[in-house]
């Protein structure tokens, strides 16, 4: 795990500091911060626990050359973009994920849906119970028990005949479908 | 509840905040129900740390976890601090018990040739 010797320096100060030192150790305190995150995302990759080891190393390589020639507002989005695209080049390379669709599309549309969701203002209480409604039965549980009865996915789990899995994909779905239909109703009532 | 509803459009990603301890204690199972809801709906919004936590679901044995943070820890060190590490190994470390001999050595030898002086006087 990190230190907590530098605990207090947000992860824009080292960066910064880094910019203006001549040696590595303050890139080398901040990705510290990141080695399990790194892992993980490797991980969900590459199924492999040591091509994934071998993986964030290089990930941590790329980052000491290449830090120097962007301009990185957010350390951690940007970590992740090269995170996820080394992976995915790892994945090309082998040849196994033939049909990987570029990750800015799906960047795109996340920003998109998070930018539309600023359009609103404030959402009307009773909308948002109609939209709730018209969700589909197992999505509708599962966010009913996640956002109201505050349940963690093991306990959903245990009290539906859903698997974890399917749990995840319908609140991750559910909330989205939610934020669709609220962003469509909204429109629409503007129009 | 309406503050509940609220909360389903709620983002609760930020680009400034890192789970990883409480990502590690989830995969070791090491948090409360509340705590593990409380993870869970952070990282709906926060996609770096949602394909972490199902990447780290994926190892086998948790326990091997800490073993290869260790490792890459450890390597990230060793490429980070280099320099450092040169000018330590540069640095001559004081050896006090070379100096304190050297210097009662020298004060045998002193008294030692007062002695013979004196003798011969």
């Amino acid at each position: 795990m990190p230190s907590n010797k530098h605990k207090h320096i947000t992860d824009a100060e080292l960066l910064e500091r880094h910019l203006h030192a001549h040696h590595n150790e303050w890139i080398g305190v901040l990705l510290e911060r990141y080695t399990l995150l790194l892992f993980g995302v490797s991980m969900k990759y590459l199924k492999d626990e040591q091509e994934a080891h071998d993986s964030v190393q290089q990930i941590f390589l790329k980052v000491i050359k290449d830090v120097h020639k962007y301009k990185i507002d957010f350390f951690k989005s940007w970590l992740y973009m090269v995170a996820k695209n080394h992976c995915l080049t790892l994945l090309r390379n082998k040849k196994q994920a033939t049909d990987l669709s570029p990750i800015y599309d799906v960047e795109e549309e996340n920003n998109e849906l998070e930018n539309d969701l600023k359009k609103i203002e404030e959402v009307r209480l009773d909308v948002l119970k109609e939209c709730l409604h018209e969700l589909n039965e197992d999505q509708k549980k599962c966010i009913i028990l996640f956002y109201l009865e505050k349940k963690s996915y093991n306990e959903i789990v245990a009290l539906t005949s859903f698997s974890l899995l399917q749990v995840k994909s319908f609140i991750q779905n559910g909330k989205r479908n939610l934020k669709i239909n609220i962003l469509k109703k909204t429109e629409s009532v503007k129009r | 509840m309406s503050d509940d509803l609220k909360n389903i459009l709620s983002n609760n990603a930020s680009p400034e905040k890192n789970n990883s301890d409480e990502i590690r204690k989830y995969i070791l199972q090491e948090l409360s129900n509340a705590k593990q809801h409380d993870l869970e709906k952070q990282l709906l919004d926060d996609d770096f740390e949602a394909d972490a936590l199902e990447g780290l679901a994926a190892v086998k044995d948790n326990q091997k976890i800490d073993l290869h943070l260790y490792q890459l820890n450890k390597s990230l060190k060793d490429k980070t601090s280099i320099k450092k590490n040169r000018f330590e190994k540069r640095k001559i470390k004081p050896a006090w018990w070379l100096y304190f001999s050297i210097l009662l050595l020298l004060l045998i030898i002193i008294l030692i040739y007062f002695y013979l002086h004196k003798m011969q006087w």
